[in-house]
């Protein structure tokens, strides 16, 4: 008995010896902080190099992001759009294979080794070519629910988002595209739809007849749309990841209460008129290459002066209105004093008296400084605050012998949102 | 050592043998049944497993049914008992050894396959009456009839003289693989004249369609078994004996399913390779085997102290298994990964995905079986216009996209065997010479158009290349060739292997100390010769191969020091070196001649460490050991659903570890009441980095080579490495007896794929993708189960002479369908998403039971 003692205590000391956990091998992986991670504005910065540059990374760099376009409806095939992790902006992934299994909200990353980064000629969207996802991205999370970017029709610059997840607002089908189907899966087209903002800003919305729901209908009302901009030969175009992200049920753009756009070469036809308040009238209709509209500079007699002069609508009626809004274009060059909007209940007729006027703000205008006259929207500038039956909508023009800013104003629009 | 065997058959014993002989039946036909094809699939080879071990071969070496190991057969050694009988279920394999490592003899001579290294226990299944009278020891051993490796041997002495005048009959019924056996033998015993006849015979049939309710569905097993053997003793210096057996089993097979298959299926024992044709159940994995062996033996005795023995023998006849093939059509089996619901829902596509998720709990026709039916619709559609019959219309021949093909493997052993063994004093020599001309030719044989005219033999995976049309041929001799039912075709050369080994044994006797020392030298001449010129290798693949040549030496020694005539320690340590597995020299064989770069000897260090106790009532063993075995090639086919083509990969220089404990104690009390314990704790694992290539079988540029296979400290699959099992016995007075017994495992892994453990196969992530790097990397660790098991028997004497006996094992008698014994990782996998190929599993058997009558007079 002894014996047996021994042997189990010689056999307890070999298993002790025995449990020892061996660690098991692992093949190297490579350290991300070796490579550099590039945003998509480094991305863009490297594909819109002309001068010599090398588009292809030769070193391990990564783009890490989140997937925000995949294949599952099947309007996007062999390409998912992936925004960079810094909210940078989108680009267009061109995959190797169908099916990656990479999902909306995935969180990935790619390594650029021995890649191309480029604007498609023909579309001008940031891309990727032929990525071998099974060699080289990653799924590391999943979960992410990135939101899309609001973008204003005619307010803000549609080709500044291409292959990001957008939305737009207060948009509806044009009329023959709504209670169309969104693709012919039997013809197999693709179909492009017009898509306008009550501003008349239109972009083009295509999708794919390989979409799973290429045959439902498009909307027939005004609402959002949510999608990744793109684009063709120059036009804006949106491509949908599925129609629930399409919810335009409400009604069609209301009514216009008030329009101007100088097209009859008069600056104060329909009842606008100016008054000035400091030197000589600086408002003028103007014209341009076809563009017709109304001008202010205080810049004359070979100098700048200081001036003042206010471009005035007609009494408009909002009292019966529900949500008014302002939209305008301008035009500038040269700096000096912005241009304002200002808005009255009580004015009538007559020199202005500034505590009858109520200072608007939220619009934006042209870059003044320098400034090469580039036509801007105002983007949408509300006027609820003013549905009285007696309101007037001003352009204060100022200019100072230290700068006067010459302003083009064009569109402008009183209507319901 | 055969009378003394003979002189312990007290009534436990040959209760014990019973039960013990079924249950090597048992271990037997569960190999058969869990043996898989994986041709056309994405199976890891490696676990085409008998329950012991795995083959080792490719796709087209696995037709035998290979099973292992000498742990089946009735053993003393308490550890030895438990691993046969009570730990087989749970595919443990003694100290994690292949087959390879434990030689298995007949008569004395090894029969062991020459090109896989495993013995064919299948070649005498059913045949236990005449293969009772073994001899087994595990582990360095000294041996006197062969030179033996570390995993021991196993020697089944099967001659007219050994058995005793009399006829067994006997009937089993049982629900593992086959319902009813029936077995008979006779033996005259040694008659005055000096002539001994034995003959044998057994039956075993089994069917899943039939109850008893077995587990496998589409299974079937049919089996005979017939033996014979005649002894002339000469004069009183010469025995002259010829033995010849043969059993010829035909099974249906059952396939390893995902858990996902397992799942939609509803069943832990979904078998994929059958379906219904007409409304019957077809299986389309049919294996067949008939090798037999005659065996000529002259012994010589020229004194007490001195034998030499000589066989001259002869081993042939095929193995067989057929499977699907098809031809620019869909992939037929009903789990393949793309018709499964996770393959839509991996998409996103939860439309289809519910639509196959119902489909597979619904349709058993059209979804979650073979569909014979359709795929003989689809070939009878299929009219085909020869070029040469052009601007005619053809309205009568189709040419297959479904065939059923049978995959052939014909053998011829030509083998000699001689041992001399001589006492002097205290000093026992043995020395033995032998040699084998074996050749084995392999070839394709259709079994089945399924309706169509006829097929044609080409590769059309070659043909997509855009190659020309002689590329495409599987034999450049017969373009184009129409190939129709029981035609050659696809491939055919044969492996051929000449070999001759000399060994010598000393064994030295000392009052407190024995040792022994051997030593054997060894060659093998190894070459392929091709019968047709494939197109894609039209130099290389018809004719001979470069012969390889394998230059072998063993040495061996062990001591035993008696502490006293209770306690001895013996210590035991072998060094040798011995061929890889044949079917592994060559890249691609079923194509071409190409020999893999550096194919060397494999070579195996092992040591054990023992003490042992005896007494009355008590026995004990415990062992430590320790075993390398290193610079292994190990090559496995997998089909590649991308390359439409099979794969072979190759791991070059791979060197593994063995080392664990083994303890056995078995106390007797009050001469009725046995207690056995059984403890085995091992690690089993891979000790370096091996090298990696890939070659498609027919492309002549390889896919990748020499990647580096980061293996180290992975373990070995497919056994658990840890085992423990304690059972109670109780002897009746009445010639009866009754056991439970209790066995655990754990420490069970699934086989590591290497290619997912290369940098390349990795090399997109980064340091913070822990998770998903692991999931590529990680060993996949089953959980442990337990196992409760019955036997009992009672035996009659009847009218003085005749006995009667009646025996009934029951195994897993909670019927725990639950224990997963083993699985594989695929070969073919996603680097994109690790679930597209997931593992592969095996559930243990519910319940079973055997319920054996025998009567000897």
């Amino acid at each position: 008995m002894k014996k047996l003692f021994i042997i189990v205590t010689l056999i307890g000391s070999l298993f002790a010896f025995n449990s020892c956990k061996k660690k098991i091998d692992a093949a190297p992986i490579a350290e991300v902080s070796k490579g550099h991670v590039y945003s998509v504005a480094e991305l863009k910065a490297i594909a819109g190099c002309t001068n010599s540059c090398n588009h292809r990374f030769s070193d391990d760099g990564y783009l890490v992001g989140v997937v925000i376009a995949d294949e599952v409806s099947g309007n996007f095939y062999k390409e998912i759009y992936v925004r960079d992790r810094t909210n940078t902006g989108g680009i267009r992934l061109d995959m190797k294979f169908s099916r990656c299994n990479f999902f909306i909200g995935d969180s990935v990353h790619l390594n650029l080794k021995g890649y191309d980064v480029n604007f498609n000629p023909q579309t001008d969207m940031l891309e990727i070519d032929t990525v071998d996802h099974e060699r080289h991205m990653v799924k590391f999370a999943t979960g992410a629910n990135p939101p899309p970017r609001y973008v204003q029709l005619g307010c803000d610059k549609y080709s500044d988002y291409l292959c990001d997840l957008v939305m737009l607002d207060n948009v509806s089908f044009q009329s023959a595209s709504q209670n169309q189907i969104w693709a012919d899966p039997i013809s197999q087209t693709s179909i492009n739809h017009m898509l306008q903002s009550c501003g008349g800003n239109t972009v083009i919305v295509r999708t794919s007849n390989y979409a799973d729901f290429a045959q439902q209908l498009t909307p027939s009302g005004k609402g959002s749309i949510i999608g990744i901009a793109t684009a063709y030969s120059g036009d804006d175009q949106m491509a949908i990841r599925h129609p629930r992200e399409v919810n335009m049920s409400g009604p069609l753009c209301g009514t216009v209460y008030h329009t101007k756009n100088f097209n009859d070469a008069s600056l104060t036809s329909g009842g606008w008129s100016v008054q000035n308040v400091l030197g000589t009238s600086t408002w003028s209709y103007s014209t341009f290459s076809g563009d017709q509209f109304a001008k202010a500079s205080g810049y004359y007699s070979s100098t700048n002066n200081n001036t003042e002069s206010w471009l005035i609508s007609p009494v408009l009626n909002l009292s019966a209105s529900s949500n008014p809004v302002l939209t305008f274009m301008t035009a500038a060059k040269f700096s000096g004093v912005p241009l304002e909007v200002w808005v009255s209940t009580v004015y009538t007729s007559g020199a202005i008296n500034l505590p009858q006027w109520n200072y608007l703000p939220g619009f934006k205008l042209s870059p003044n400084n320098p400034g090469n006259y580039a036509w801007t929207g105002s983007c949408v500038v509300p006027l609820s605050m003013y549905k009285n039956a007696n309101v007037r909508i001003a352009f204060r023009y100022q200019s100072t012998t230290g700068g006067a800013t010459t302003y083009e104003l064009d569109d402008i629009t009183v209507r319901e949102n | 050592m055969i009378k003394r065997i003979l002189s312990l058959t007290s009534l436990v014993f040959s209760m014990s043998l019973n039960a013990q002989t079924d249950s090597t039946l048992h271990v037997l036909t569960k190999a058969d049944s869990t043996a898989i094809d994986s041709h056309k699939d994405t199976t890891l080879n490696s676990l085409n497993l008998p329950i012991f071990s795995t083959s080792g071969g490719d796709l087209d070496t696995d037709l035998e049914q290979q099973d292992v190991s000498s742990l089946l057969m009735s053993s003393r050694d308490v550890f030895t008992q438990f691993a046969s009988f009570q730990f087989g279920a749970a595919r443990y394999r003694m100290r994690g050894y292949m087959a390879e490592n434990q030689m298995v003899m007949i008569n004395g001579v090894n029969v062991n396959n020459l090109e896989t290294g495993f013995s064919s226990w299948s070649s005498w299944g059913g045949l236990n009456d005449v293969t009772r009278f073994v001899e087994n020891r595990f582990g360095n051993v000294a041996n006197r009839m062969n030179f033996s490796g570390p995993g021991g041997y196993t020697n089944i002495e099967s001659k007219a003289s050994s058995f005793k005048k009399g006829t067994r009959v006997s009937y089993m019924s049982a629900n593992r693989i086959f319902q009813h056996r029936g077995m008979i033998t006779h033996s005259t015993g040694m008659l005055q004249n000096g002539w001994a006849i034995t003959v044998s015979a057994s039956m075993r049939q089994g069917n899943a369609e039939r109850m008893p309710r077995i587990y496998s569905p589409g299974t079937y097993f049919n089996a005979y078994a017939f033996y014979a053997s005649i002894d002339k003793r000469l004069n009183d210096k010469h025995l002259l004996s010829f033995t010849g057996f043969g059993a010829p089993i035909e099974q249906g097979r059952a396939s390893a399913a995902t858990l996902e298959v397992y799942e939609i299926a509803g069943s832990n024992y979904y078998n994929s390779l059958w379906g219904y044709q007409d409304g019957k159940v077809r299986n389309s994995n049919v294996s067949k085997t008939n090798r037999p062996m005659l065996m000529l033996t002259h012994i010589f005795t020229p004194s007490n102290d001195a034998k030499l023995s000589s066989t001259v023998y002869y081993n042939f006849g095929k193995s067989s298994l057929t499977s699907l093939n098809w031809n620019n059509a869909p992939n037929p089996r009903p789990d393949y990964y793309r018709y499964l619901p996770s393959y839509f829902y991996m998409a996103g596509d939860t439309v289809n995905g519910d639509i196959a998720t119902n489909n597979w709990a619904n349709n058993t026709n059209s979804t979650r079986q073979l569909n014979w039916d359709k795929l003989i619709n689809l070939n009878q559609a299929n009219l085909w216009t020869d070029t040469s019959q052009a601007g005619t219309i053809n309205t009568t021949d189709t040419r297959a996209r479904y065939v059923l093909e049978n995959k052939i493997e014909s053998i011829q052993n030509y083998g000699f065997n001689t041992v001399y063994n001589k006492r002097f004093e205290r000093l026992f020599l043995s020395v033995g010479l032998n040699g084998n001309i074996y050749k084995d030719r392999k070839y394709k044989v259709m079994e089945d158009l399924l309706g169509a005219t006829f097929w044609i033999d080409v590769d059309q995976f070659a043909e997509n290349l855009g190659v020309s049309n002689t590329v495409a041929q599987n034999n450049i001799d017969k373009p184009n060739q129409k190939i129709y039912k029981g035609d050659k075709f696809g491939y055919d050369y044969s492996i051929n292997i000449n070999r001759g080994e000399l060994w010598a044994q000393v064994e030295y006797n000392l009052k407190s100390l024995d040792y022994y020392v051997g030593l054997t030298v060894s060659n093998s001449s190894v070459w392929r010769e091709g019968f047709v010129a494939n197109g894609k290798f039209p130099t290389n693949s018809k004719g001979k191969s470069e012969k390889v040549n394998f230059f072998n030496y063993g040495v061996k020694g062990g001591l035993t020091y008696k502490i006293n005539g209770r306690h001895y320690v013996t210590a035991n340590a072998s060094y040798l070196t011995r061929n890889p597995e044949i079917n592994n020299v060559f890249v691609s064989q079923r194509v071409r001649n190409d020999i893999v770069e550096g194919i060397k000897s494999e070579n195996v260090l092992s040591t054990d460490l023992n003490y042992i106790i005896r007494y009355p009532g008590l026995k004990v063993r415990a062992t430590y050991y320790y075993t390398e075995i290193n610079n292994q090639t190990w090559l496995r086919t997998f089909w590649h659903d991308n390359y439409n083509n099979n794969v072979n990969l190759i791991m070059r220089g791979l060197d593994q570890t063995h080392q664990g404990v083994e303890l056995g104690i078995e106390k007797t009390f009050f001469t009725s009441h046995v207690v056995q314990a059984a403890f085995g704790y091992g690690q089993f694992y891979y000790t370096n980095r091996p090298k990696l290539d890939a070659w498609q079988d027919n492309n002549n540029t390889s896919l990748y080579t020499d990647r580096t296979v980061y293996l180290k400290n992975y373990k070995v699959g497919g056994t658990p490495q840890l085992v423990t099992g304690l059972s109670y016995k109780y002897n009746g007075k009445k010639f009866w007896f009754a056991g439970i017994s209790f066995n655990y495992f754990d420490q069970i892994y699934i086989e590591p794929n290497p290619d997912r453990r290369t940098a390349e196969a990795v090399a997109k992530f980064i340091d913070t993708d822990k998770g998903a790097y692991d999931l590529v990397r990680d060993q996949e660790r089953l959980p442990g189960y337990y196992t409760v098991n019955l036997q009992g028997g009672k035996s009659w004497r009847v009218m003085k002479k005749y006995f009667l006996r009646l025996n009934l094992t029951v195994n897993n008698l909670l019927n725990n369908q639950k224990a997963i014994t083993s699985g594989f990782e695929q070969l073919r996998w996603d680097m994109a998403y690790i679930g597209t190929f997931d593992n592969k599993y095996y559930y243990m058997q519910g319940i079973t039971y055997m319920a054996g009558i025998n009567f000897s007079f």
